[in-house]
């Protein structure tokens, strides 16, 4: 066996342990101190992590300008933000910048950004071969806040849950749930009984507590095969681009209850994360999306837990101003 | 010859988070019972034992005067537990430790348990030839109390079926003059997955022979902690990515990636393989699950001279090892030797008779039952009392807290090699390699 490196070959070695220049201060920008509540509020949701378009929130721009670092930016955030930072800043001023948004809110993009905007979807990749754990095991995971996920849209999604998958194979299912508590920032009654209402419609949906599991991060993060039933909870009014829903399908998960996609070049470009999921993006805004905002999607929106949570106002008018 | 006093081992009450681990553990509480019956005490402690827990297990190991305790799992540390013991008023037993590849991860905690190990005897168990020779850099006068017993493959699990490996190849549309390379284990830089794939898709371009590349595992972000490399999470997978992108088309539709596997589809995957092929170079390497299970399974293996890989040539034949050196910035190898070895291995017999040999060859000295074997050798003489660790450990856990941190790499730290010089080459200088 060979044991000398011709010069040649010494070109192709490469230092086992030297990763390539890609760090974490290149793609991900700091957390201003100020806007620290929010971010705790959304985490785990809002964890970092190696993006091929670069990832951003709004609340890290705030100085506007900011945006031109880079010539597309995939916006992490949910509605709230998107229709704040859209008021403050209706039009792109004089910045060459492309913001993806996430499909759900493409009509909250105003006229004026329109050329400047396209959307992103997380999917699940149509190549994986993984044998998975088809409506046997189910992971619930995100923040246990309302102003994360309403009780309306907890019920909501699991009753399509329920719809897709039948109630008996549910109750008999296995649930791992995630659900770090969060402390309401504003009290109503509604807010006192939300963490007891959102268990018994949980309890109620997957069947008694033995076959519900509780888990923690700890456990989570290191749980090397998610290859189980998806549902976030989380209803994108705060954060759209969930790390938990990167982290479940990079394993092998898929969202609950969602038929088999089919993926065409017409559907998008395919930005690969993991071997089972990716971004779906489509870099111009369709004419579909040229709609008058929803109404009870933006009432739900501005009169729920995440718009009163935060003070957006403050946050976002300031940025107006100064801009 | 049977022990004086009832043994006790401790396990964990949760399996690990580590998936090596959740195979060696139950595979290694198999010998025990093997060699012992029912003679034999086990303790469950939770990995995160609070206080209470801790000292209810210790006081139950009190009260029934064991004469040896032997401790499984790499996780609890044993320290809280011997503490809990020792505070019993109770000399402690003997004490038998298996090590596992996390050892040099948790020195400090090692090195805190110096006062309460002095003058009892010690006996540490290493997987591999190669990981007690780093555990004896460590310890003060080591020579009779390092031993070593492999991680045991579950034979009945993995040995070779001869119509299993007709199915599987008939499975995949392996043609039978096609040669097929296989690796499963985790994606990582610690487990120097893209090199393997350069190295991969270079033989294919270049085989004679049709070959294709099978993987089965999941990705992982670890980086590489002792050199100070963190990865977002996703980014390894996109160095992967980008990889096999550039690949042209004939040797990109070669490769097959299967995510992650159960035993029983990880059996097929051996059986259908001719190579298991891992180019590793992680510290944690004190033996290789993965590939022990491949070897049983009678099919060959090229893998780095490094670490725990280097034990299986002893029972294989058909095992070929990369010489690894230090050089300036990193750990390297030679991709032309890598190359000769894969050659060399698809070349090899393929013929049912002659895997079933190999396998049953490599099954004497890796089954769970020649585990039991070895283990009743060790455990038949008393080791002797410990003394102290060495001058490397003190130096070793000097400074900052967390683990061992060799900012720069491999080459620009003198304590690296004095570390683990024991886990690459001896042979090979590195001053061969850069001339």
């Amino acid at each position: 066996m060979k044991t000398k490196i011709d010069s040649m070959e010494r070109s192709r070695l490469e230092g086992w342990f030297i990763a390539s220049g890609l760090r974490t201060d290149r793609v991900v920008r700091p957390t201003p101190p100020e806007h620290q509540p929010f971010f705790s509020a959304v985490w785990p949701m809002s964890e970092n992590y190696y993006s091929p378009i670069r990832a951003t929130s709004l609340l890290q721009h705030v100085a506007f300008k900011s945006l031109d670092e880079s010539p597309l930016w995939l916006i992490r955030d949910g509605l709230v933000p998107l229709l704040w930072f859209f008021r403050a800043f209706p039009t792109p001023r004089r910045i060459k910048t492309r913001l993806l948004v996430h499909a759900d809110f493409a009509w909250a993009v105003p006229a004026a950004w329109r050329d400047r905007a396209g959307t992103y979807e997380i999917v699940s990749l149509p190549t994986s071969t993984l044998e998975r754990q088809r409506n046997k095991r189910f992971i619930l995971a995100g923040p246990f806040a309302e102003a994360v996920c309403s009780i309306k849209s907890l019920e909501a999604s699991l009753s399509k849950l329920r719809a897709a998958v039948g109630a008996a194979t549910l109750r008999k299912a296995e649930l791992a749930a995630f659900l770090p508590a969060r402390v309401a920032s504003f009290h109503t009654d509604a807010s006192e009984a939300y963490h007891a209402r959102c268990l018994k419609t949980i309890l109620d949906a997957f069947g008694t507590s033995d076959n519900v599991r509780f888990i923690d991060w700890n456990h989570l993060r290191w749980m090397d095969d998610l290859s189980g039933e998806f549902v976030e909870f989380n209803d994108r009014l705060l954060w759209a681009d969930n790390f938990l829903v990167h982290h479940a399908l990079s394993t092998g998960g898929r969202f609950a209850g969602a038929p088999e996609r089919r993926l065409s070049r017409s559907s998008g470009r395919i930005f690969e994360l993991s071997p089972y999921h990716g971004f779906l993006v489509n870099f111009e805004l369709e004419r579909k999306h040229f709609v008058r905002p929803p109404y009870e999607a933006k009432r739900t929106a501005l009169t729920g837990a995440a718009n009163r949570s935060f003070p957006w106002h403050a946050w976002m008018s300031g940025v107006s101003s100064r801009g | 010859m049977r022990l004086s006093g009832l043994p006790a081992v401790v396990v964990a009450s949760k399996p690990s988070n580590w998936t090596s681990n959740r195979l060696i553990s139950p595979n290694l509480q198999a010998a025990y019972r093997k060699l012992w019956g029912d003679d034999y005490r086990v303790y469950k402690l939770t990995p995160n034992a609070d206080v209470f827990e801790t000292r209810r297990v210790a006081r139950l190991i009190a009260s029934r005067r064991h004469d040896r305790l032997i401790f499984v799992d790499h996780l609890p540390h044993p320290g809280k537990l011997l503490e809990a013991v020792a505070q019993k008023g109770r000399a402690l037993p003997i004490l038998d430790f298996h090590l596992y590849g996390d050892f040099t991860l948790h020195l400090r905690n090692w090195r805190a348990l110096e006062p309460l190990l002095r003058k009892t005897p010690v006996r540490w168990i290493c997987a591999s030839e190669r990981q007690a020779a780093l555990v004896k850099r460590l310890i003060s006068g080591a020579a009779r109390s390092v031993a070593v017993c492999p991680f045991p493959v579950d034979a009945s699990q993995f040995s070779f079926d001869p119509q299993l490996r007709e199915r599987a190849r008939a499975r995949l549309g392996l043609a039978r003059d096609e040669r097929a390379l296989l690796y499963t284990g985790r994606f990582s830089l610690q487990k120097n997955s893209v090199r393997l794939l350069r190295e991969a898709a270079r033989f294919i371009a270049t085989s004679p022979s049709p070959t294709r590349l099978l993987l089965a595992g999941s990705f992982d972000d670890l980086g590489a902690p002792f050199f100070g490399v963190r990865q977002l999470p996703g980014y390894y997978f996109q160095l992967w990515n980008r990889m096999l992108k550039s690949l042209p088309a004939r040797v990109s539709r070669r490769i097959h990636y299967f995510g992650r596997l159960d035993s029983a589809q990880l059996r097929e995957l051996y059986h259908a393989a001719d190579c298991y092929f891992s180019l590793s170079l992680h510290h944690d390497e004190d033996f290789g699950m993965a590939p022990a299970e491949a070897l049983s399974c009678g099919g060959a293996a090229v893998l780095t001279d490094w670490g725990g890989y280097t034990s299986f040539v002893k029972a294989s034949s058909v095992c070929r090892l990369i010489p690894v050196t230090r050089g300036r910035a990193a750990l390297e190898f030679s991709s032309n030797a890598v190359q000769e070895a894969l050659r060399a291995a698809c070349a090899e017999e393929t013929r049912p008779e002659e895997r079933l040999a190999r396998a049953s060859r490599f099954l004497s000295r890796f089954s769970v039952d020649a585990a039991s074997e070895i283990l009743r050798t060790i455990h038949r003489a008393a080791p002797p009392r410990f003394v102290s660790f060495d001058g490397l450990m003190s130096r070793l856990c000097a400074g900052k807290q967390g683990p061992l941190y060799f900012p720069g790499g491999p080459g620009k730290n003198t304590l690296y090699p004095r570390l683990y010089g024991a886990y690459y080459s001896p042979r090979m200088r590195p001053s061969e390699v850069l001339s």
